[in-house]
């Protein structure tokens, strides 16, 4: 499963390489800068943790469900439903205390970012409606209607496509002076424990793994897959939309048209990643985000593209779910490496 | 000269050896039968022999010639045709799509369906299978489709015949007229192999007979020069008795009673006014060809399915609900079929152990696993009901079929439900695995409990039964004590031959 | 008048690409392979299309390069599921994430900017009675759509792919071969997808633009659904979207937010999704490889 995983990795790396070679890049070259770019300093490290922070939640969300065999697709849409609505409670209501107020924008938000996840649900158990084509059609719907709310009613007034920035009692402050990584990557470590704990502690992840294996077995034994299921989309979707908020609440101040560069289908390669394992899921997070801030910071020296970090990620995506395939291209390797163990055990000898 | 002659065929999937160095010989013209105890290797060679599965060493001779078949077309090039246990049939096509697909009559690049059903209803009426070659699949009976699989194999002009358990889905008439078919067969010089675990097949159909145990070859005899007797100890390796029944020796008041049940699928009345009455200390045996209610039967009792209309009393006590509740009122359920309804095979033993009763207080507080328990109960019930395993955090995947229903079995009768629905509790489990499993529920009948018994095989429920109630078509057509009934009696009513008698 | 014969052209144009894409997805998924990756497929074609025009000049060997593309990247489809067994709809997604971000680093590196490449020549128009000047993509997705059904239903080896599709393991036993029949609903339905996409970029446009497929995929596969699985089915099933699609050409004033107006097509989709599923059944082989 290691071997497997790295070798997926490796792999992926080199087909993003092949890709910056066309470019009339050195890859080694920008994989070394990409590397520097992101873990060189301390600096670089809290700039790629910044990165890695929305990762945390959205690749959650995403192995959260999968446990149970729910494919959500929507994190991209339910994000942006729990940063909207964070913008609207934080930019538009009078303040209330920052103790009381934080909290609050963060459990309605994700509340909302749930709920609209549970639509899906809904009309998959109700209607029998496709899930995959429901959550992502959700996605388009819920960046559009946030684009009109934001290019419409809510305008500001230089005319730019933003909410109102939110007061200081509203606002995620800082990890560390001098460096804008925002606290709310504490949530996401301490919300990795909490699913962990939700997985392999509690009857709901008991139920959940049985769903997710055989849903019939699961129905013969009494448990409401239907229920589980939309369950298990409530808690995905708040995942997710804790992306949106602590965005919203923490790094922008307002919601701004657009400002999700994709975070919930990066979320499915840093699942993909980790196996859908959550403890991984912030090491997967840290290193994706790692590649992000790497790639980022090249740049600005050299017009690298950027999206071949999409790239690497979607190749990830593939190699983790084709087991066959990976023990096919990790064959050689498996002997590569066998085979030296044996020579190193022969020479020892 | 013989019609196949297979030498020394080995094959594995994985770490099981399913066949090991066999020999099969099929002599032209003849009806062969291959008999062995389930995952004794029969259909294993047999698809060996239909080109499905690749031997991993041995040769295979065709009339004097050897081949070596890359797929199942290569075998039906060289005039092999197998009728298979599940049939291979596409329910949305038509009787004369299905049979010749791969090798359809054809006007110019067009597919000619009239020519199509021409040819089929002419071959139908060749081999006395009358069919209707325009109907769908799915509104066929069981034994509609089997002729539709024969009709498939000879419309490809096969001269070798394999049938896989052809009986194990119909019922005694129609194999009087299947068996009737394959003697017409063997008029006309086909060679036929049919696979079976019913020694009376043996005697009343075939001429020679192969037994497999094990995947090895225990010997080929002449029907002549056998008796049932030697063919069970050589499929079972040891002595065999022909053991007797066990009847209750209290049977005591009503336990669980169910009225009026009747429930419709898609418009079509599945039950109809079945009402079933269990006593402490009795096993219920339900008799009846598959297919005819017993799926829903079982699922409206445990909660499943609702039904139409349904009283359930259980001591007494009206019963409602969904599955949830029917298990916590005390009625266990072994599922009809383990892999999909019983087990979850990704997960370890211990996991699926308490499936169905993860919410108990020792399991289970606040919303919390307590895994140190249910740790400690999977130990437990590994050694009280003999389940081999490495451990309990093993994968029920990796356990042999027998194993696994034992942990179904422990599932249900550790947490001592008042009364089990027990469905199929011995399909496609080893002999040794099946008896522990019958000696289960006969204690668990003496202790005063009550088994509902589903069973397609008449020898289980006959064997087992204190009272035996009789399905056809969704209604009970008869319940008795089960001595009452002879085999012929049971033929006469699972067929719904004289409409049933009335019930009292 | 006027504005409803307008609205009803533009109906039909927005609905070409639809059309061709689920047609296509029929065939993949009547031969058992969920097209979850037609969206990828869509913006290969049109990227190949744009590149193809671009480098030549000639509109017509830049639909050959978008239909030689969306077909290669369909066939990697196909390696992926019917020769590792690969989870079908994970699969799709995990292409369409990667079309989506070679595209843009490939416009970044050949025309310097992730969003749109510059112009090239598009597809010369022919002119219809009533219609007026449209692709000639219109009527050959109507072909397409008549002659597909015919392949489908009226040929032995549509009565293949079906059997592939429903059970292949009955195919198996009757010795027709799964892979050769997946292949080739996957070669279709990259062949599909190529029209499709190079008609978004070099017909009804004349560049690439990032994620220009913007969704159309997903929704060929719930036409697919609404047409019951069948190429007409789906020609009729298109329309609904793109009259969905073409009420943008009708509130051109700005009475209603250009936003909501995008957001229809969707909305739509979710809708059929939901309430026209009942009554149809999907190839019972859709995902099932076929192996014991």
């Amino acid at each position: 499963m290691v071997l497997r995983t790295l070798c997926a990795f490796l792999l992926a790396l080199i087909i993003g390489g092949i890709v910056f070679y066309v470019a009339g890049f050195n890859p080694l070259q920008v994989y070394k800068l990409i590397f520097q770019g992101a873990f060189g300093s301390v600096d670089d490290i809290l700039t790629t943790l910044s990165y890695a922070t929305p990762l945390i939640f959205t690749g959650l969300a995403f192995a959260f469900a999968q446990h149970a065999k729910v494919m959500n697709l929507g994190t991209e849409g339910q994000l942006y439903v729990g940063a909207m609505v964070a913008a609207l409670i934080g930019g538009y209501l009078p303040a209330l205390p920052r103790v009381i107020f934080v909290p609050l924008i963060l459990v309605v938000s994700c509340l909302a970012a749930g709920l609209y996840a549970g639509i899906a649900g809904f009309l998959s158990n109700r209607f029998g409606a496709n899930m995959v084509i429901v959550t992502l059609m959700l996605n388009y719907v819920a960046q559009l209607f946030c684009s009109y709310l934001v290019n419409n009613p809510l305008v500001d007034d230089q005319g730019i496509a933003r909410t109102a920035a939110l007061p200081e009692e509203a606002r995620i402050g800082r990890l560390v002076e001098g460096h804008y990584l925002s606290s709310s990557i504490l949530l996401g470590v301490a919300l990795v424990l909490v699913v962990w704990f939700l997985l392999n502690r509690t009857k709901l992840g008991y139920e959940m793994h049985f769903m997710g294996t055989n849903r019939i077995a699961a129905q013969t034994a009494g448990i409401h897959v239907n229920r589980m299921m939309v369950v298990t989309l409530l808690i995905s979707g708040a995942l997710a939309g804790c992306c949106g908020a602590t965005q919203v609440m923490g790094v922008q101040y307002r919601f701004t048209d657009g400002f999700s560069s994709g975070y919930g289908f990066e979320g499915i390669a840093v699942a993909a990643l980790a196996g859908n394992n959550p403890l991984i899921v912030l090491l997967s997070a840290i290193l994706w985000g790692g590649l992000k801030s790497g790639a980022s910071s090249v740049n600005r020296i050299a017009s690298i593209p950027m999206d071949v970090i999409a790239i690497i990620q979607a190749l990830i995506v593939v190699f983790m779910v084709a087991p066959k395939l990976m023990d096919t291209l990790c064959a050689p390797l498996k002997k590569l490496l066998l085979g030296r163990k044996k020579r190193g055990a022969a020479a020892a000898e | 000269m013989n019609a196949v002659e297979m030498r020394g065929i080995s094959k594995s999937f994985g770490n099981v050896q399913a066949l090991n160095h066999v020999d099969f010989t099929l002599r032209e013209g003849e009806i062969h039968a291959v008999l062995g105890e389930n995952g004794a290797g029969k259909t294993t060679l047999m698809k060996v022999l239909y080109g499905m599965h690749r031997a991993d060493a041995g040769e295979i001779l065709i009339r004097g010639k050897k081949v070596s078949f890359r797929d199942s077309s290569d075998a039906i090039q060289a005039g092999i045709g197998m009728v298979h246990q599940h049939f291979m049939l596409v329910p949305v096509l038509s009787v004369a799509e299905n049979i010749v697909a791969g090798h359809e009559p054809r006007k110019g690049f067009l597919y000619d369906q009239e020519e199509a059903v021409r040819r089929v209803t002419s071959l139908a009426e060749q081999s006395g299978f009358p069919i209707d070659a325009r109907a769908r699949v799915e509104s066929l009976s069981v034994g509609q489709m089997q002729r539709v699989e024969i009709l498939k194999a000879l419309y490809r002009g096969v001269e070798i015949l394999i049938l896989d358990e052809p009986t194990a889905v119909l019922t005694p008439i129609e194999v009087k007229e299947l068996f009737r078919a394959l003697r017409v067969l063997k008029g006309e010089g086909k060679s036929i192999v049919i696979i079976t675990h019913k020694l009376y097949e043996v005697m009343e159909i075939a001429d020679r007979c192969t037994v497999l145990r094990d995947g090895t070859l225990i010997g080929s005899v002449d029907k002549e020069q056998t008796d049932m007797q030697q063919l069970a100890s050589m499929m079972v390796g040891r002595e065999y008795s022909f053991e007797g029944r066990h009847p209750s020796e209290h049977i005591g008041e009503v336990l669980c009673q169910v009225r009026d049940l009747s429930c419709q699928r898609a418009g079509i009345p599945v039950l109809q006014d079945v009402s079933l009455t269990v006593h402490r200390g009795e096993i219920l045996g339900i008799a009846g060809i598959d297919g005819n209610g017993q799926t829903e039967l079982i699922e409206a009792l445990t909660g499943l399915l609702r039904p139409d209309s349904m009283h359930l009393t259980l001591n007494g006590k009206e019963i409602s609900g969904d599955a949830e509740d029917f298990l916590a009122a005390g009625i266990g359920h072994v599922p009809e079929d383990r892999t999909l309804r019983g087990l979850s095979l990704a997960r370890s033993i211990e996991e699926n152990v308490i499936l169905g009763y993860e919410g108990q207080k020792q399991f289970c507080r606040g919303g919390m696993m307590n895994y140190k328990n249910i740790r400690k109960n999977a130990d437990t019930l590994i050694r009280d009901f003999r389940v081999k395993a490495p451990s309990a955090a093993t994968p029920c995947g990796s356990l042999s079929g027998g194993n696994q229903q034992k942990v179904v079995i422990a599932r249900v009768f550790s947490q001592d439900p008042e009364v089990v629905i027990c469905a199929q509790p011995t399909r496609g489990v080893d002999v040794s695995a099946s008896e522990y499993i019958h000696e289960v529920m006969l204690a668990y009948r003496d202790r005063g409990k009550g088994i509902l018994l589903i069973s397609a095989d008449l020898d289980e429920i006959k064997k087992l039964s204190d009272t035996i109630a009789v399905i056809y078509k969704g209604r009970i057509v008869a319940v008795d004590r089960a001595e009452a009934f002879d085999d012929n009696r049971l033929g006469v009513l699972m067929t719904g031959a004289e409409g049933g008698e009335k019930c009292s | 008048m006027e504005s409803i014969l307008l609205f009803l052209i533009s109906a039909l144009r927005s609905s070409v690409p639809v059309a061709l894409a689920a047609v296509g997805g029929n065939f993949s998924a009547r031969c058992g392979i969920m097209p979850m990756g037609m969206e990828g497929f869509i913006l290969m074609g049109a990227f190949g299309a744009t590149c193809g025009s671009y480098y030549t000049n000639n509109p017509w060997l830049g639909l050959l390069c978008g239909v030689a593309l969306s077909t290669l990247y369909a066939l990697i489809h196909g390696v992926l599921c019917v020769q590792y067994h690969m989870d079908q709809v994970i699969c799709g997604i995990g292409l369409n994430m990667f079309a989506s971000g070679f595209t843009a680093s490939m416009t970044q590196v050949i025309w310097g900017s992730r969003a749109n490449s510059s112009s090239v020549e598009s597809l010369p128009h022919i002119v219809l009675p009533v219609i007026g000047n449209v692709s000639f993509m219109l009527p050959l997705a109507i072909v397409v759509g008549l002659v597909g059904w015919a392949f489908m239903f009226r040929t032995p080896w549509g009565l293949r792919l079906r059997i592939v599709g429903e059970k292949p393991l009955a195919a198996r036993t009757i010795g027709i071969s799964i892979k050769k029949y997946r292949f080739l609903g996957e070669c279709i339905v990259g062949v599909l997808c190529g029209l499709a996409g190079s008609y978004l970029a070099i017909d009804h446009v004349n560049r690439f633009a990032y994620e220009m497929s913007a969704g159309r995929g997903y929704i060929a596969v719930a036409v697919n659904i609404l047409g019951a699985y069948n190429p007409i089915g789906s020609l009729f099933g298109s329309l609904i979207f793109g009259a969905a699609a073409a009420l943008k050409s009708v509130f051109t004033d700005g009475s209603i937010p250009a936003q909501l107006l995008d957001l229809c097509p969707y909305l739509v989709t979710i809708l059929v999704v939901t309430f026209a599923v009942r009554h149809v059944r999907a190839p019972a082989g859709i995902a099932d490889t076929g192996e014991e």
